[in-house]
């Protein structure tokens, strides 16, 4: 079974690198399923499998062409899904113990931010002295409204990740509105 | 539709044809000749070979350039494999490193044991530079090759190509300048793990970088 999931892997990976985009579909959804079911033998089931599933599928589309025909496939695959997955799951444990700091110094210290923050954002100021990818995830969370899964859908990212972003855009826009208010 | 359909809809329609790549073993030799061509040609503009060292190719020469060049080759290989996904094994990258460890330990037991006597003849002024500045060019060009590919752990990938190019000067220094170990220690190779940090730093943000543009 493996054999033949190589060989038909390579050929459909060989044939999307031509165009074919019927070759591609099948392709990322064989892979899908794949990647689903080592991960879940490798970690169980936990919460983050879909995220790193589809950022494993983000990451083979954008080095697609970084498979060369004639070499096996399946290394190719799981050095890019071993990366991901590795790579969000630590994400997630930052993250998570972000929170658990954000717990222990105060809760309240960043809402009120919030509140100050969704107050005072339409001068557009603080707004433009951000980063890009600050300014961008301030943007789409807090003024186009949208969740963090679809703000994250929209970059690209994890949705962790996209919290994470969002965190340190507000964290950094409080500094600036220190700054400038104090 | 789940979001998982969606996305793979969506990475679909962005499918497009690129230009074929060449081979990643074809662009690594590419690379590679051109650097030894460029440090060649650099170091006989900067200043002459040491006269006197042909005599000691005959003698210990060898088995110093030789590893040195076989820990060239490797490190080379390792660090354009490690720009593919999954192609780099882990036996090449450790063989590669020991190589390189072999090819510094010679000079470390020469400083202590030199294995001819030690001159000041035909030393060069600022060979510490020198070897530095001229791998500075190939990791540059390194760096513009590998941005088209997709390398998973940038720093190592970085780390790795900045050895590969930081020895290529190290090398040749052996021919063009004094023959000392702890001079070599101190001027080549020194500035061949220096080359690899920066490499390691650079990389990640060049490569940034060229992808935005």
């Amino acid at each position: 079974m493996k054999k033949n999931d190589e060989a038909r892997w390579a050929g459909l990976m060989l044939q999307a690198q031509e165009g074919k985009e019927d070759a591609y579909e099948l392709l990322l959804s064989e892979l899908a399923e794949a990647i689903s079911a080592y991960l879940r033998s490798r970690f169980g089931d936990i919460e983050v499998l879909e995220d790193c599933v589809q950022e494993s599928l983000i990451a083979i589309h954008q080095a697609r062409d970084t498979y060369e025909p004639g070499r096996l496939f399946r290394p190719w695959l799981f050095a890019i899904v071993r990366y991901k997955s590795i790579d969000i799951l630590r994400k997630k444990n930052s993250f998570n113990k972000l929170l658990e700091l954000q717990q222990l110094s105060g809760d309240e210290l960043v809402l009120d931010f919030d509140a100050q923050f969704d107050g005072k954002v339409n001068c557009g100021q603080i707004l433009s002295e951000l980063s890009d990818r600050h300014r961008q995830a301030i943007v789409l969370t807090k003024l186009e409204g949208l969740t963090m899964r679809e703000a994250a859908r929209y970059l690209k990212i994890s949705e962790s990740a996209m919290k994470v972003r969002v965190h340190r855009a507000l964290h950094a826009s409080r500094q600036l509105l220190d700054a400038k208010y104090k | 539709m789940g979001s998982r359909e969606e996305l793979i809809l969506s990475l679909v329609n962005d499918l497009k044809v690129k230009p074929k790549q060449l081979p990643i073993l074809y662009v690594a030799f590419l690379w590679w000749v051109v650097s030894w061509c460029y440090v060649v040609v650099a170091t006989l503009l900067m200043g002459g070979i040491r006269e006197d060292s042909h005599e000691h190719w005959l003698h210990h020469f060898q088995l110093e350039f030789l590893l040195g060049f076989a820990a060239s080759f490797l490190v080379m290989l390792a660090a354009w494999m490690s720009i593919v996904p999954g192609l780099l094994s882990k036996r090449l990258l450790y063989a590669s490193l020991f190589v390189f460890s072999s090819w510094l330990l010679l000079y470390v037991i020469g400083s202590y044991e030199p294995v001819v006597e030690l001159n000041m003849y035909d030393k060069r002024e600022h060979c510490y530079f020198e070897g530095f500045l001229y791998s500075v060019p190939p990791l540059f060009f390194a760096f513009f090759l590998m941005s088209r590919r997709f390398a998973l752990q940038q720093w190592q990938s970085g780390f790795l190509m900045g050895l590969a190019a930081g020895l290529i000067p190290a090398l040749f220094m052996q021919f063009f300048c004094m023959y000392e170990p702890l001079h070599i220690l101190q001027s080549y190779v020194l500035p061949v793990v220096a080359c690899g940090f920066f490499g390691a730093f650079l990389f990640p943000v060049v490569n940034g970088w060229l992808a935005k543009h």
